[in-house]
């Protein structure tokens, strides 16, 4: 009896799946979203969905491509690898999408982009920087350009500031010293000498040690990367050192400073920019009507990965096959909200529209590019 | 008369050993009571128990009047017992100083006066006053260990083995002190001895353990040596 | 050479003033209580909330949470210590690493799990082409105070040198008259103490997390066994020791010595030295223990 009954409902539940993707594969073009709506980073993720959200609604009001509206299936990824693949594995089999906007660390989006590569799925980035995200052309495509881009970058800004010989200074991970490989590469096609290359272990209470050698080669400025209260610990043993090089660093805003007033104009940096074009502005003033507050940097890069995929869709199709075709298309010319889109032949960013910013009066203040 | 000491059909051991198995013994006013018995016949647990380092499961321990089974050694050594163990009797690793300051915690005041006293007793022990006790040689450290005990003030001593690992002359030595204690200050000594000759020597009377029990206890002139080699059959007492 | 130095100091000081705790609750009770490095991030903790939250003077703050933190250790024993002490070593020490976590536990609850720091801004000091802050001096000096007036504790006073008699012999101490619990409560109230000043100057120097206690564990624990275990002012040298040995090691540009290039030992190999010390003195200590005996 129990069985049985068992049975009726499992038959139940899998019609009732069936009738949903019948439906949606008649008049809605299903796109996946993965975003953690529980765990940590919940805020950026929600505007990142907002951001998808909203490409969809504005494809959708200007009547859907070629007659089929866009349906966003939003799933959680809790931040945890384990649950983005969970959600992957039910958008791609159940929900039949052929591409997935994905939220989350490297952490998260790696494991979902080595799944979608077997299946022929496409990914698209939206949050996650690690070099190694390169490593799935065909597969996954990212609105932000990865760490190594932004390597490079800072490599090419840090010789044009005038700066001759430089140490590292980054933290003993793949997201510093895969940073810091190719800001040195550039730093010295441009003729810079690296003095010395120090990556320290995380967590530590005291950088002294590390920083000792600094003082010994007075470099003329410190390249580095970092996150967090490592950081602060960093700048700290720099202070007490009499350190009084300069800072170049990439992603300044999650620098932790620790004394303002010795930091005062000596903490410079570049991060991912572009997001003063007239299109964010138009959307940041939509998005704090609908939402009450102006969005995340996340919304922006949501939004061009869905505005690509629909113009993906719309030149080539809506198989897998057909947006990997269509986007390299979608993406030329193509103006976002996170200014003008270039891809390399893997599909990452290239040449991004970068801001600098230099630490003044106790915040981060805009600076003249170089 | 009172006993000074009296152990009232006590059952002890340690952990889930029992060693002690109803033992009961007096101990008067004024006597040296000597314990004898073969290894392991529980003459050690004796004093022990009655300075309470075992476990008690059974039976009562009357010091004078009082019941004092129940209290902590350190009570006890304020009540006015002096326990000299057999091994481990001294603080190895503090000054002779110190072991001898240690001895007289409970009686600070007058300590300097004490140990001058002890020194009296053991000239020896006034040479090494500084060095390491773990560094004295045996007899030393045997004189550290009643001295210490001494500055305790004790109203009775529980000696456990006081010849044990020494040469004869340092025996004959150890044994003249504990005379010269008894001669100055008339305090009940119960004493354990393997070495039947000098416990003997200083014995008012002598009780014998054999397994855990009281098998004798009878004045030292009335001493018959036969009795006593037949509760010894098992070995390890010297009758020379 | 003479930032090795200076770095030998200041590490050893923070170090060594938990360490000798340690040794000090190892000489007693004879077993490594792990819960004593939770003590001194209990103690960072308490100085941190006297002096941030109730504005106690930091000077101040330090030593109240020294006493608060000594009566922490005093009521950890009396609930859960004092009861066993029929228990063997190993089992005490494992029960010592339940009291850890959940001390640990308790602190990331009250106060999250992200860092904190005093905010305090000492001042640049240099001696030669050494540098250091006024808050290092601070902490050397008072690290050094710290072992004079244990020293003092432990051989100049009566009860310093019951709690030494009680190390050394136990039941022969009883039998003196030594109160050994009042004694071991003492015992534990120094620890307690002490720890709290070694984890609030740690947490000075560097920062207040609730995973400080993993960056401690392994130095105090190395220099421990480099003194000895039970020894006190051996674990203090210890620390010394392993300071200097592996500031010699990450402090030393080895690269200068064979190139024009400067190449030094990653810092994070800094643990390496504890452990690699810890495993030669374990090694050792049979061998070591036979060569006292002999002697």
């Amino acid at each position: 009896m129990r069985k049985s009954l068992l049975a009726a409902c499992a038959v139940v539940l899998l019609s009732a799946g069936w009738g949903e993707t019948g439906q949606a594969a008649e008049d809605a073009i299903p796109v996946g979203v993965i975003a953690n709506l529980t765990g940590t980073d919940v805020q950026s993720s929600l505007d990142m969905v907002h951001g998808a959200q909203a490409a969809a609604d504005k494809i959708n009001a200007s009547g859907g491509i070629k007659g089929d509206k866009i349906k966003v299936i939003v799933e959680d990824s809790e931040y945890r690898p384990a649950a983005g693949i969970e959600a992957a594995t039910k958008l791609f089999d159940v929900n039949k999408v052929s591409a997935v906007l994905v939220f989350g660390g490297s952490s998260v989006t790696l494991p979902i982009a080595e799944m979608a590569q077997p299946a022929g799925k496409i990914v698209l980035n939206t949050s996650a920087s690690s070099a190694k995200l390169g490593d799935y052309p065909g597969t996954l495509y990212s609105t932000l350009p990865l760490d190594d881009i932004v390597g490079a970058q800072l490599g090419d800004y840090v010789a044009k500031e005038g700066v001759h010989t430089a140490v590292f200074i980054v933290p003993n991970n793949t997201f510093g010293t895969g940073l810091m490989d190719k800001a040195a590469a550039a730093f010295t096609a441009h003729g810079g000498k690296v003095l010395k290359e120090i990556a320290y272990s995380e967590g530590q209470p005291d950088y002294r040690a590390d920083l000792q050698a600094v003082q010994r080669l007075k470099p003329d400025a410190i390249i580095g990367a970092g996150y967090g209260d490592d950081t602060r610990t960093v700048f700290r043993a720099a202070r007490e050192l009499g350190i009084n090089a300069p800072w170049y660093v990439a992603y300044p805003s999650i620098f932790a400073v620790e004394d303002p007033k010795w930091m005062e104009g000596r903490l410079m940096g570049l991060d991912n920019g572009g997001l003063d074009s007239p299109l964010a502005k138009t959307l940041s003033l939509q998005a704090t009507k609908q939402y009450g507050a102006a969005p995340r940097p996340n919304y922006y890069y949501a939004y061009d990965a869905m505005t690509l995929l629909g113009l993906a869709i719309e030149k080539e199709g809506t198989t897998a096959a057909d947006i990997k075709k269509g986007l390299p298309e979608a993406v030329k010319g193509y103006q976002g909200a996170t200014g003008s889109i270039d891809w390399d032949a893997r599909g990452q960013r290239i040449n991004p529209p970068m801001d600098y910013f230099v630490f003044r009066n106790g915040a981060l203040q805009p600076a003249p590019a170089p | 008369m009172t006993a000074a000491l009296r152990f009232e059909s006590v059952t002890a051991g340690y952990g889930p050993i029992t060693v002690l198995d109803e033992a009961s013994l007096a101990m008067g006013p004024d006597e040296v009571l000597v314990v004898l018995g073969a290894n392991g016949s529980g003459k050690s647990t004796v004093l022990k128990t009655a300075i309470g380092l075992t476990r008690l499961s059974a039976g009562r321990i009357m010091l004078g009047e009082c019941d004092i089974s129940v209290l902590s050694p350190h009570r006890r050594a304020e009540a006015g017992m002096g326990y000299v163990p057999q091994t481990r009797n001294v603080f190895a690793d503090l000054s002779v100083n110190d072991n001898l300051r240690m001895g007289g915690f409970l009686h600070a005041a007058g300590l300097t006066r004490d140990m001058e006293q002890v020194f009296d007793l053991f000239p020896r022990l006034r040479e090494r006053r500084r060095e390491r006790a773990g560094d004295l040689s045996g007899g030393e450290r045997r004189m550290l260990s009643i001295g210490l005990t001494l500055l305790l003030r004790p109203r009775m001593l529980l000696l456990d083995e006081p010849s044990s690992d020494l040469s004869p002359a340092m025996i004959t030595a150890v044994f003249d002190a504990i005379r010269q204690i008894r001669v100055e200050t008339r305090i009940p000594v119960l004493l354990v001895e393997q070495n039947l000759q000098a416990g003997l020597s200083l014995a008012d009377r002598v009780c014998v353990m054999v397994r855990g029990r009281v098998a004798l206890e009878q004045a030292a002139q009335e001493l018959n040596r036969e009795q006593l080699h037949a509760l010894f059959l098992e070995g390890g007492v010297r009758l020379s | 050479m003479l930032q090795i130095l200076i770095n030998t100091l200041i590490y050893s000081g923070e170090i060594g003033i938990i360490a000798v705790g340690v040794a000090l609750s190892y000489s007693v009770l004879r077993f490594a209580n792990f819960a004593h490095i939770q003590f001194a991030v209990v103690g960072a903790y308490l100085a941190f909330t006297l002096n941030q939250f109730l504005h106690c003077p930091l000077v101040l703050a330090v030593i109240l949470a020294a006493v608060l933190t000594g009566g922490i250790a005093v009521t950890v024993d009396a609930l859960v210590f004092s009861r066993l002490r029929d228990v063997t070593p190993e089992g005490k020490m494992i029960v010592s690493w339940g009291v850890a976590l959940l001390l640990r536990s308790t602190m990331g609850a009250i106060f999250g799990s992200s860092s904190r720091v005093f905010g305090l801004e000492p001042a640049s000091l240099q001696i030669g082409d050494a540098f250091f802050t006024s808050l290092d001096v601070v902490v050397v000096v008072v690290a050094i105070l710290a072992m004079i007036l244990l020293h003092f504790l432990l051989y100049s006073t009566r009860l310093g040198t019951a709690l030494r008699a009680l190390a050394s012999n136990a039941d022969l101490a009883a039998t003196r008259g030594i109160p050994a619990r009042r004694m071991v409560s003492l015992m534990w109230f120094i620890c307690g103490a002490y720890a709290a000043i070694g984890g609030s100057l740690f947490a000075l120097e560097s920062q207040l997390a609730p995973n400080m206690d993993l960056i401690i564990l392994l130095p105090v624990f190395a220099s421990v066994t480099l003194g000895g275990l039970s020894n006190v002012f051996g674990a203090a040298l210890g620390a010394l020791g392993l300071s200097l040995a592996q500031n010699l090691l990450i402090g030393v540009d080895f690269g200068s010595w064979f190139s024009a290039n400067s190449w030094s030992v990653p810092t994070q190999f800094r643990d390496f030295i504890a452990v690699g010390a810890m495993v030669i003195i374990l090694l050792l200590r049979p061998y070591l223990a036979r060569r006292r005996r002999a002697v």
